[in-house]
């Protein structure tokens, strides 16, 4: 290792302001990893690309000094291809860090130092983590890390972020001082035009050669921020300075870059690199190709969501839920908190809390008894699933008919993340590349995907295999024509599919543990206290006598439309608040005998359909923009009861 | 059919190379030979390409103007020096030139046989870098030589057995000839889009002819650009290419795009 001390390394310790470490780096190489072993913060870690969707700071002690880290959304060019792309970009134009630590994957070191490049015309010091140094061994890849460094002109260090190898030293080779040497030399008029550029842009800004570049290749991201920072005039300038050059050649200026950045590569990787006859996991091979072959991908398929079924319906949502809800809350704690509150002398205190909608015999009991395993053991799957690869191959599977709706494979991940909660799924949607293919997906999690705590609950009311599959083909063929209506009407192009499939691995037990209960503590954190609003407002419209008015006002389309009785109502109400609640409403009526099957069949397919919960609303519209998430709403809400009603005349008429 | 083509090439080199210039037509004075009025037409072609304008007063013309930009060995011209404006009159009188607001422009007729030629050109290059292994430098003195020499049947099938491509080794691009359009496979190429390609098979790429530059740009980031070794592992549902370590899942419509051979 060339690094170490540079004679600069002892230097005044600015004790106001914390230095600041950023992490870059291709998509699923370790990043949040490694973020994870320096700040001791635990973060969701997955293998699919495109997992850490927003920012994450935290802070680390780096030889007795405390400096701030921050993990960015992985990205293969600093020219930014989607939203979260965009992002890393972002921060390091607009806070340009003390110090970035690249991180890359040895086995793909191409498109590492593809990055390194563009870090180098930022202008920014680095210090590069070759993780996943195991994987590279034995594809037969060595990798020489001193030349390597030398060339570079700053520390690279090998790592194995996992098993936690190399981290001391990476933290001893963090070097603030040093920055990659310029390794690519453009053509003369290229090298001109940035010169100029350069001179127009606001004095004492950082990365200007990085800039210029970005600029000339076109990056249309980059045009609000150019906007912000320069006057008219040096705008017009510089737009002047790239037609001029575009027009003296036949080849786009990105491509020009983008060959002669390929090319240096190329040499420093022909310098550095060493391949031996190197050999795959046979086994993780097999199990890859076959996850996503257009046969043997069929029974993966069915076996995975088998297991799902197993794991979440029957095992969490039967033997756990009835567990908790019989043994532990109807045994011991409501016929407590009945005899507790039996000693307050306030009858509204008590039905507050103990009465019909009371916070703990409904609030709690719901929020904890039946939902909280559910979504517990969906996370569980859900992590096995992420960790293992098999979601980018699922990805692989969906793409021709995901393609049909307007979409590409990729939306793969924010529709399964669905099934467990809609709410996360529609955050995630950030990955999507175009903002048609995001509100589309928002659209489709909204209205069709059900969440695991509802799915839960109807798994549990379904009885019959035959009326399982009635709700299953319903909803998914308003799923399927919604989707490939809003894919004709939605103007914009879908994106490309081009996705990144990474190897199979064994999920690691501790990984998925530590996921699964950062994610529970989410659930607990947002979820529960909307059900106790949401409990609070039946409450306190049942108070009011407006509970009864609302049922009587949507009673016409209840009863008319629908052939339910009127408190199904209430239902639909209390599934806004929270939709898997209405479920467990449903279940409730079910189980008091005021519903047919039939009839739980329309109040289930309609509800699944219905308006998601105010959770969800609340980030479509943040997400989204409030105009669209009402007229979401509007839609949403009108499709889910007429579906509900042609069910229910074809189940009269005996069609289904 | 290969060892047919390069006989043929050899034997018009031979019949009606630089040394014997009284066999074709001859426009203007005998000064200029049919060869050395293709290189100017050639010339004019790719300045109008870069969109650059050659002037028609010759001591407007900077030496190597706006060259500066492609690289030494961009493969286009195959005479040094900008001297078209010394040969206008010849030019003109043979009305394969015109002169608009004092800059020189390729008339119809000799916008036409520059095209021709720049196919050929191209093509020939490609044939010679892809399938001979020769680099551009090597192959170039043999390229401005034959463009002059192969039969319009010869170039239909070379575009044929290269998979009608649309760009030339250095990505400027090769015009499209009559054969381009129709569906035929009569040749077997040796140039395909990955498609076509099987299962299984390492191939590299040798060029791409995307849609949008965005998506180029999107493949360039995965490593997947010109020369790039890859692997096909599956066409169905979606294709799944290696590139280096990388396993990469992309659409048909994409892998249409991307033209592959065999290595």
């Amino acid at each position: 290792m060339a690094s170490g001390p540079t004679g600069m390394a002892v230097e005044t310790i600015n004790l106001t302001s914390q230095r600041t470490i950023c992490l870059v780096g291709n998509p699923n190489t370790g990043k949040s990893v490694i973020f994870g072993r320096l700040t001791g913060k635990y973060v969701i870690v997955s293998n699919y690309p495109g997992t850490t969707v927003e920012i994450l700071k935290g802070t680390a002690t780096i030889r007795g000094q405390r400096v701030t880290v921050v993990d960015t959304p992985g990205t293969n060019s600093l020219i930014p291809m989607s939203e979260d792309e965009q992002v890393t970009r972002d921060i390091l134009l607009e806070d340009p860090p003390d110090l970035v630590l690249q991180v890359g994957d040895a086995k793909n070191l191409k498109r590492v130092l593809a990055i390194t490049v563009q870090l180098a015309e930022m202008d920014l010091p680095c210090t590069l983590a070759l993780n996943m140094m195991d994987e590279a061994r034995m594809r037969g890849i060595h990798i020489d890390t001193d030349k390597l460094s030398a060339e570079l002109g700053i520390p690279v260090v090998a790592t194995v972020a996992v098993e936690g190898t190399g981290m001391d030293r990476l933290v001893q080779n963090l070097d603030h001082e040093r920055r990659p040497a310029l390794l690519v030399r453009y053509p003369e008029a290229i090298e001109e035009a940035v010169t100029a550029i350069s001179d127009l842009l606001p004095q004492g800004m950082h990365g200007k050669r990085g800039i210029s570049l970005m600029i000339l290749s076109g990056d249309e991201s980059l045009r609000r921020w150019l906007v912000r920072n320069l006057d008219a005039v040096r705008l017009n300038q510089i737009e002047g300075i790239r037609a001029a050059l575009a027009a003296t050649t036949a080849l786009p200026l990105s491509q020009i870059i983008s060959r002669h950045r390929a090319l240096a590569v190329q040499r420093l990787f022909a310098l550095v690199t060493q391949k031996t006859e190197g050999r795959e996991s046979a086994l993780a091979t097999f199990l890859g190709r076959t996850m996503m072959h257009p046969f043997w991908g069929v029974p993966w398929l069915a076996l995975v969501l088998y297991v799902t079924w197993l794991v979440v319906g029957v095992f969490g949502a039967g033997t756990v839920v009835d567990l908790i809800e019989e043994g532990l809350f109807n045994g011991y704690i409501n016929p407590a908190a009945v005899w507790v509150f039996s000693f307050v002398p306030l009858p509204f205190l008590r039905d507050l809390f103990v009465g019909d909608y009371g916070i703990i015999t409904m609030a709690l009991t719901y929020g904890i008894a039946i939902v909280l395993p559910v979504v517990f053991f969906f996370f569980v799957t859900f992590g096995v699933l992420e960790d293992s690869g098999y979601l980018p191959r699922l990805a692989v599977q969906v793409n021709q008919i995901f393609r049909r709706l307007g979409l590409n494979g990729k939306a793969v991940l924010p529709m399964v993340l669905g099934l467990g909660c809609d709410t996360m799924a529609t955050l995630t949607t950030r990955i999507l590349e175009t903002r048609r293919e995001r509100t589309i997906v928002t659209l489709l999690l909204a209205l069709g995907v059900p969440c695991s705590a509802q799915l839960g609950v109807i798994l549990g009311l379904l009885t019959t295999v035959k009326s399982l599959f009635i709700w299953a083909g319903v909803v998914g063929l308003v799923l399927l024509a919604v989707g490939y209506l809003a894919g004709k009407v939605m103007p914009g192009q879908s994106s490309d599919f081009i996705l990144e499939v990474p190897p199979v691995r064994l999920p690691r037990l501790g990984n998925i543990l530590y996921k699964t209960l950062a994610r529970t503590e989410w659930y607990l954190k947002e979820a529960l206290p909307l059900f106790v609003l949401g409990t609070l407002v039946l409450f306190v419209l049942d108070r009011l006598g407006l509970l009864g008015m609302i049922e009587q006002w949507s009673a016409p389309v209840v009863t008319g439309v629908l052939g339910l009785p009127e408190e199904a109502a209430k239902v639909f109400i209390m599934g806004f608040l929270r939709r898997d609640y209405g479920g467990a409403g449903l279940k409730t009526m079910f189980d008091a005998g005021q519903l047919s099957d039939d009839q739980v069949l329309v109040s289930i397919v309609t509800l699944t359909l219905f308006i998601p919960c105010v959770a969800n609303f609340l980030v479509m519209a943040k997400e989204r923009g409030w105009k669209t998430a009402f007229a979401m709403a509007t839609f949403i809400v009108p499709v889910a009861v007429l579906t509900g009603g042609v069910v229910r005349l074809l189940l009269r008429s005996g069609i289904l | 059919m290969l060892s047919k083509l390069r006989y043929r090439a050899k034997n018009e080199v031979v019949g009606g190379g630089p040394s014997g210039n009284g066999g074709g037509p001859v426009e203007g004075p005998s000064e200029l030979s049919r060869e050395q009025t293709d290189h100017l037409l050639e010339q004019l072609w790719v300045a109008e390409e870069d969109r650059r304008s050659i002037p028609a007063d010759p001591s407007d013309a900077s030496p190597g103007h706006s060259c500066s930009l492609q690289h030494a060995d961009d493969g286009t011209d195959c005479r040094e020096g900008c001297d078209i404006s010394a040969h206008l009159p010849r030019l003109k009188a043979a009305g394969l030139v015109e002169e608009v607001d004092g800059t020189i422009r390729l008339s119809e007729t000799g916008a036409a046989r520059a095209e021709e030629l720049i196919r050929r050109h191209r093509l020939t290059e490609l044939l010679l870098t892809e399938l001979l292994d020769l680099d551009s430098a090597e192959s170039r003195t043999d390229v401005c030589r034959l463009e002059h020499a192969i039969s319009p049947t010869v170039v239909e099938r070379i575009c044929a057995f290269l998979g009608h491509p649309p760009h030339c080794p250095h990505g400027r691009p090769i015009p499209r000839g009559r054969c381009c359009g129709r569906i035929t496979r009569e040749v077997p190429p040796l140039v395909a889009p990955l498609e076509d390609a099987a299962v299984g098979q390492r191939y590299r790429v040798v060029f791409i002819a995307p849609k949008s530059h965005t998506r180029l740009d999107r493949l360039a980031v995965m490593g997947l650009t010109p020369g790039a070794e890859i692997r096909l592992h599956q066409k169905r549902p979606s294709y799944v290419i290696r590139i280096g370590e990388t396993d990469v899942a992309i659409d048909q419509d994409i892998a249409r795009e991307i033209y592959v051979r065999a290595v």
